[in-house]
């Protein structure tokens, strides 16, 4: 059932949680990912524990944890107490629970080959041993053909009767094919969301499979987060993290998610096995992918070939790291990525954030994107924000002072890309209603 | 946090207004715990003891060193007016938000968007509010510095008054982190309570508890089994006590009733109840003026009403606990050397708490039909949405979704306008809880007739046993004993009195939200409505409520003096353009029941009898149907007229219940349609259901 908060995730939280409790909550500066694991070390030397945070000593502790954070920083951080206890009241009465990284139920793959990058708590919502069950990772794009969805479903039954859960970022498309595939073949599934897990959660469809116990939402985000770019590309390193093995069923060439989430693991990451599809229509995407270094998905034909397959831990490349505890305050070895050259990461060409708290403000990424896609992230970002309210192409090209052809092709990207919707009579565009994970 | 015992005194003269005031044992360390962080405290302390300057100080002081506004719970903001004048003195600029300021929240959202509010009120209920949370308390919760908790007992199951939205606090007490300010306050705790609030409130928690004895109060119980001997006996003992005090009742009809009798007999009392609204400050005022001779009230009056000098509580009827009692009774006398708590007992007080009791929790058909009906419905559904799919009054349905919401996880979620089913079933625990709870009132209720028995001299004893305080050092009353009979004439006239009340029966201005299925919708006709109309008595009433029970479900037809009293109604009234001819409202199941009444009012007031109306179909009994859309939809079509055309003339229709006025709604607009002239409705009894 529901996990305990611990006094030690409650530390957490207040120090790297944006603790959403309304659109108005003021910005706070949080402690990013790698700013807490700072934190963490420092308490460990001093053999304390996040949880001693809350505790009498405080101001001393501080001015101990230095140098490089501002006590009066932390101190700010930590006296949000209440604010803490409204946004757990309220995930909780939606039985949404949180795990920190000292807990026994955070996943401890994400621990192990994430390092100093991942995220210092979860939220989730489900049978929270999920977390740690690992499985098969299925990842691909939202518009794909019905050849493809069939050959996803597939995909979910398989994992489903090897009785190993499907790993999934829940988009519309090929990740909810194979979940839709896993729960309906009586498996199990766990859907890795980007934004809005609060809203969800209270998704009739999904409802249903998480009273069930055989769907688990997890969220590397505040449960009311929205969409932001960011956030989706964090979260797909995460969906690699809590596989044993990934199999990409499609990808474009060079762009959109899958593309970065896929080469950032065969290039830097390197936790679980890549596959590509390898059956069916061929694409350029994959066979990219191919060479960098995927390997071709070996069709298993039952479910112990499955089993087979997931078990064995061989990494693409290189092997996986080995697991360590989850502990913060020992976490394990920085991950490869810390260690590697710029050039490494600007050979991704979407933006990858490495940082999943999403408010805090970062250097930029070292990856310089393409002047269009810079324009494209800006159009994106402002158009998200005015289609709150539902508009027509002639507003919004009012609104952005373009002409309303470029108005038009911006809303015709942004539609394909899943983030917006048309709506007839009189046409309206207006964000993509969330989030139906089926 | 450095603590400036000079500045805290200082606050406490500017507050109190008394230039050489010093703290009370204890208040001054509680201030400089609480703020310095080290400790949480429980302050049980009588209303009038200064808890509020605890507050007040403590947040004061810890503006003055930078740090972010206090936030205080309460669910008596309504009377904290005093208080807040006192804060006002100190500098502590203080802001309220509850239901009734709607208007006045863009002010105080600004004020602490701007930091101008070092303490803000708000009652329990807002913690839920969605609007609320996310508009207002998102902006300041990350700075909130200290929590203030009044009426703590709440948050123990085991505290004798019962308020849902404690839930929520003890869920966010319990979560927030040791090192957040916690000032919890109450006026009465047992050690049953100060156990489970130690729980709550965690460890480290240190306790401020004041004497529980009041050598002043003089208590007394006094069986007299009919109400018109209880209300001749405060009649006459109103004309010889001196001072002024507080008449409880356990029912808003209680009140008006005693109000109505002890002004007939020229006593300057007023009628106090939830329903009192926007008047209660005024009401409130009069008392601690002495421009009243009491207050008439329910519990509506509550914890925080402090009027030192008040020098009588009287209970018309038995409360459902004694801790209650003692929290009422304990109103008077503070600062007088001798005053009276004199409880008055009898017939109907039993029938009134099992009530009480018995309707405080929904049952589990009513959970499962909320829960069935949003089981149905994917998208989730508004208040209104349930009217017509559950056959429940709104009240019951919004108890029902009230406290299924407040479960934690929580079965059902508002989001936006509509609730909707989670990811959570109900929990077996909320039956146990709801189980556990009611034993508790059974007790208490068993508690309060061991009071009731209780000889002259013994009360205040057991009353600090019950509150587990020191009874050792209790004396004996201060006053003699009042009488405990009753003079036989004015008991005649207050029996009298009872029966000689009637009621309006306000016309229906516009059929149910959504129409009905015959079409009628918005607005009903100027020409199609009723007139307004009277009812003897309310049913289960004093006074002729009996006869109407017995007449209705007994002897299948209504005594004669019920005919006699319903002419004598009407005469007094005189309703204009006066009736020429009278009508009744038809029934299928009791064919002549009140057809006959009717024909017999008819022939006492001389008027002539026509039944105009008739029964087109067998439906549920109206009173089965439990909301106003579903009773609406149950009369829609069911009634057609016999006669057309119908005499033109005004008519009387007469009917024996009126419930949710649907059936005379729709009889009223058909007479109309087809001739009559204005329709004055009149019934035996009022079932009071009415939303």
């Amino acid at each position: 059932m529901m996990p305990a908060l611990t006094a030690d995730t409650k530390a957490v939280l207040l120090l790297t949680a944006p603790l959403l409790t309304g659109r108005d909550s003021p910005d706070v500066a949080l402690l990013s990912p790698r700013d807490y694991r700072a934190v963490a070390h420092r308490l460990a030397e001093l053999q304390l524990r996040p949880a001693d945070l809350l505790g009498p000593d405080t101001a001393d502790i501080l001015s101990e944890v230095g140098p490089g954070t501002d006590p009066r920083r932390l101190l700010q951080l930590l006296q949000r107490g209440f604010q803490l206890s409204m946004a757990v009241e309220r995930w909780r009465a939606r039985a949404i629970w949180v795990v920190g990284s000292g807990d026994p139920d955070y996943p401890q793959r994400v621990a192990a080959r994430c390092g100093d990058a991942a995220p210092p708590v979860f939220y989730g919502c489900g049978e929270v041993a999920g977390c740690t069950a690992g499985g098969l990772a299925v990842v691909g794009s939202r518009h794909v053909d019905e050849a493809l969805l069939d050959y996803a479903v597939e995909i979910g039954e398989l994992a489903a009767r090897a009785a190993r859960p499907v790993v999934s970022g829940g988009a519309r498309g090929v990740d909810q094919a194979a979940m839709r595939g896993a729960l309906e073949a009586g498996g199990t599934a766990c859907g890795v969301l980007a934004d809005s897990l609060e809203r969800a959660v209270t998704n009739r469809e999904n409802r249903d499979w998480l009273l069930d116990g055989r769907l688990l939402l997890l969220s590397a985000v505040d449960p009311q987060a929205r969409f932001n770019v960011g956030n989706a590309m964090g979260r797909n390193k995460l969906i690699y993290a809590l596989s044993d093995a990934a199999l990409v069923v499609n990808s474009d060439l060079e762009r959109g998610g899958t593309w970065a989430g896929a080469t950032e693991q065969l290039d830097r990451r390197r936790c679980v096995p890549v596959y590509v599809r390898s059956t069916g229509q061929p694409s350029e995407g994959l066979a990219a992918l191919r060479r960098h270094g995927a390997q071709p998905w070996p069709n298993p034909d039952s479910p112990e070939r499955l089993l087979d397959l997931l078990d064995s831990t061989e990494a693409t490349g290189s092997p996986a790291l080995a697991a360590s505890s989850p502990d913060p305050v020992q976490p394990a070895a920085p991950a490869a990525e810390s260690h590697l050259p710029d050039e490494a990461r600007a050979s991704v060409p979407t933006a990858v954030p490495r940082a999943t708290a999403p408010p805090t403000p970062r250097p930029a990424p070292a990856a310089e994107p393409s002047a269009a896609e810079q324009v494209m992230t800006t159009v994106r970002s402002t158009c998200l924000k005015l289609l709150r309210t539902p508009r027509s192409a002639a507003e919004v090209a009012d609104q952005l002072d373009v002409l309303r052809p470029q108005a038009q092709q911006w809303l015709d990207r942004l539609i394909a890309e899943g983030l917006v919707e048309k709506k007839p009579r009189p046409v309206r565009y207006s964000l993509t209603e969330q989030p139906s994970l089926f | 946090m450095e603590y400036s015992a000079h500045r805290a005194l200082e606050l406490l003269r500017l507050g109190s207004g008394i230039p050489d005031a010093v703290f009370r044992e204890g208040q001054e360390q509680a201030i400089q715990q609480v703020i310095g962080g080290s400790h949480r405290w429980l302050v049980v302390q009588r209303t009038g003891w200064g808890k509020s300057f605890v507050y007040f100080i403590a947040a004061k002081l810890l503006r003055e060193a930078g740090a972010g506004p206090a936030l205080l719970v309460s669910p008596l903001l309504s009377l904290m007016r005093n208080q807040i004048r006192a804060a006002e003195r100190m500098g502590v600029r203080a802001a309220t938000i509850n239901s009734d300021n709607e208007t006045a929240w863009p002010d105080v959202e600004q004020q602490l968007a701007a930091g101008q509010v070092d303490v803000l009120l708000i009652a329990p209920e807002r913690l839920a509010n969605g609007r609320f949370r996310e508009q207002v308390l998102a902006r300041i919760a990350a700075q909130v510095a200290l929590l203030v908790i009044d009426e703590a007992h709440c948050i123990s199951d085991w505290g004798h008054d019962f308020r849902p939205h404690y839930r929520l606090i003890e869920r966010i007490v319990g979560t927030l982190p040791p090192n957040l300010r916690l000032l919890a306050t109450t006026a009465t705790a047992n050690q049953r309570v100060m156990d489970d609030l130690q729980q709550v409130l965690g460890p480290g928690l240190r306790v401020l508890r004041g004497d529980l004895a009041r050598p002043s109060l003089c208590l007394q119980t006094i069986a007299l089994p009919s109400r018109a001997a209880r209300l001749a006996w405060i009649a006459e003992q109103l004309q010889t006590l001196p001072g002024h005090g507080i008449i409880y009742v356990l029912t808003v009809r209680d009140a008006q009733q005693v109000a109505g009798w002890l002004q007939s007999r020229g006593f300057n009392v007023r009628a106090y109840t939830g329903r009192t609204g926007e008047d209660r400050p005024e009401l409130e005022q009069a008392l601690l003026d002495n421009q009243v001779h009491a207050l008439v009230a329910t519990t509506a009056l509550g914890m925080g009403f402090d009027k030192p000098d008040l020098a009588f509580v009287m209970h018309y009827q038995a409360p459902g606990s004694v801790v209650s009692y003692y929290q009422q009774v304990g109103r008077a006398g503070r600062a007088l050397d001798s005053a009276y708590g004199v409880l008055l007992h009898g017939e109907g007080d039993r029938a009134i708490t099992d009530w009480f009791i018995g309707s405080a929790f929904p049952s589990p058909e009513e959970v499962a039909a909320v829960l069935g009906a949003l089981e149905e419905a994917p998208a989730g559904l508004t208040i209104p949405e349930l009217l017509p799919r559950v056959n429940l009054s709104k009240q019951r349905i919004e108890k029902t979704v009230e406290l299924l919401s407040l479960e934690s996880p929580a079965p059902i979620v508002k989001v936006g306008a509509a609730w909707q089913l989670t990811a959570s079933r109900l929990s077996p625990a909320f039956w146990a809880r709801i189980e556990r709870l009611t034993d508790l009132r059974r007790r208490e209720q068993q508690q309060m007739q061991d009071y009731l028995a209780l000889p002259f001299g013994e009360h205040m004893r057991f009353l600090i046993a019950a509150l587990d305080g020191d009874p050792s050092g209790i004396t004996a009353p201060r006053l003699p004993a009042l009488p405990s009979s009753v003079c036989p004439g004015l008991v005649r006239q207050a029996d009298d009195f009872l029966h000689r009340t009637a009621l309006p029966i306000q016309p229906r201005l516009r059929w149910p939200d959504g129409g009905l299925p015959s079409g009628l919708r918005g607005a009903i006709a100027e020409d199609r409505r009723a007139a307004e109309g009277r009812a003897l008595c309310v049913w289960r009433d004093a006074g002729w409520g009996e006869l109407v029970r017995r007449g209705k479900y007994q002897d299948g037809r209504f005594a004669e003096e019920l005919a006699q009293a319903c002419a004598e109604m009407v005469r007094a009234w005189n309703p204009q353009p006066a009736p020429t001819w009278v009508t009744a409202v038809p029934s299928l199941r009791h064919p002549m029941l009140v057809p006959e009444l009717a024909q017999r009012v008819a022939d006492l007031l001389g008027l002539r009898y026509l039944a105009a109306l008739q029964k087109a179909d067998g439906r549920p009994e109206q009173k089965t149907m439990q909301n106003s859309a579903q009773q609406a939809r149950n009369v829609d079509g069911s009634l057609v007229a016999t006669a057309a055309p119908l005499p033109r003339g005004p008519v009387l229709l007469v009917d024996d219940l009126v419930d949710s006025r649907w059936t005379m709604t729709v009889a009223a607009a058909l007479l109309r349609q087809h001739g009559s002239g204005p329709v004055w409705p009149v019934a035996l009894a009022n079932t009071g259901n009415d939303e």
